[in-house]
């Protein structure tokens, strides 16, 4: 099953993990559920902040990222300490990012990066944070590979070690700088499980301009509620450092709506309808700015 | 005095290998340091028993501090292990032997610095 969305001109198909009916209340909405999903919410829930822990995270997604018919790479790092000082008594850094690129059927050299941290903080097995995000990102990816057409080349990455000072996003960041990648935006999907009063309310923290009004009009049309602020954390800060166009998608921390067992072991349970009213915005958002 | 000898030379090795290790990934800092080591042994070894001396024993101290850092490291993360991943793997055997390392040839070249046989 699948829900498919027609939104205007565009058409939206993506996957949900729930498998029930979302019926978007926007005026020229039409939904159709699919229930095919590569990663189940259980399977990711366990605490990921432990070398070996990462790596049987990594090894997971690579496969439900393989499952979404994108080729995938595990892009081993090592880099120095967070400040230089610890040089002198601490071995270099090491993680994972799990990498997937998603060819333009068109040449181009737009790219947009689609990122959700996958690692968890000491103790927590991480459903709202981040499990929530990870399975958003693989079933935007998902959706965006079965689109005909697409005018950007687009890369989805689960960064490592965000807990650890957003390492991992740091590190791709500064990857694409050096391979002089032409970066329209990044997207960060993180924290979007958690939705205690049930507004159904997400905080966006985006740069004026195309990528904003994108957020707000598809929003608007398929009636999600969207409140903009600023957060200064997170992953898609490590891409504003060096100068490109970063997106937040998260739930409504700034209305106070906070997840009381945030980086705690009860972090364990994701709100599946408020996340996959999410991943419908982020995939339309997408869907969106990659069609020709 | 040869076991003093072999000592800096160890603990020489150990931060050149530390040194190539994260300069390959763009920290220049343990770089920095075992360029200041070597060049107290190259001004020692030139310029007479006095700086030689100095120049041991100004290594070793830079060692045992090291060392001792290193320790307060591991009981700090034994006392409270959550404040960072990264440094709670750290603690392998290989990490307390360097620990150990820095501390017997640190307070070694302190105490005791080995001579070079001087020409007369």
């Amino acid at each position: 099953m699948g829900y498919r969305v027609a939104i205007g001109t565009g058409v939206l198909a993506a996957w949900l993990a729930s498998g029930a009916l979302v019926m978007a209340s926007g005026t020229s909405a039409k939904v159709e559920v699919r229930t095919s999903d590569l990663i189940a919410a259980e399977e990711l829930i366990f605490e990921r902040s432990t070398r070996d822990q990462r790596e049987a995270a990594a090894q997971l997604l690579q496969e439900a990222l393989i499952g979404a018919g994108l080729s995938v790479q595990l892009q081993s790092y090592r880099v120095p300490n967070e400040h230089w000082v610890l040089d002198f008594f601490l071995p270099p850094v090491t993680g994972i990012n799990v990498v997937s690129e998603l060819p333009a059927t068109s040449a181009t050299a737009k790219t947009i990066i689609v990122g959700a941290h996958y690692d968890t903080k000491q103790g927590s097995p991480g459903a709202d944070d981040n499990a929530s995000g990870v399975i958003a990102l693989v079933r935007v990816a998902q959706h965006l590979a079965a689109l005909n057409q697409r005018s950007a080349n687009v890369i989805f990455v689960l960064f490592d070690q965000e807990e650890q000072g957003s390492i991992g996003s740091l590190v791709f960041a500064a990857r694409m700088q050096a391979d002089k990648r032409q970066v329209h935006s990044m997207h960060n999907i993180d924290m979007i499980g958690y939705d205690k009063n049930a507004d159904g309310l997400f905080d966006l923290d985006a740069p004026d301009g195309e990528i904003a009004d994108t957020y707000l009009a598809v929003a608007q049309e398929l009636n999600v509620p969207i409140n903009r602020t600023t957060f200064d954390s997170s992953d898609h800060i490590s891409f504003r450092k060096r100068g490109y166009a970063a997106a937040f998608l998260t739930e409504n921390l700034s209305g106070g709506d906070f997840n009381p067992n945030y980086h705690s072991p009860k972090d364990t349970e994701i709100n599946q309808a408020y996340l996959d009213s999410g991943t419908l915005l982020a995939s339309a958002v997408l869907e969106r700015l990659v069609t020709p | 005095m040869r076991g003093g000898l072999v000592l800096l030379a160890v603990t020489l090795l150990l931060w050149v290998w530390r040194a190539a290790d994260f300069a390959l990934i763009g920290s220049y800092a343990p770089a920095g340091f075992v360029a200041i080591g070597c060049i107290l042994m190259g001004l020692g070894a030139t310029g007479g028993v006095g700086i030689w001396r100095f120049g041991v024993r100004a290594w070793g101290l830079c060692l045992t501090l090291i060392g001792f850092v290193r320790s307060a490291i591991t009981v700090a993360l034994a006392i409270d292990p959550s404040v960072t991943v990264h440094a709670v793997e750290a603690q392998t055997a290989l990490y307390h032997s360097i620990t150990a390392i820095h501390l017997i040839a640190g307070l070694w070249l302190l105490i005791n610095p080995p001579q070079l046989n001087w020409p007369r």
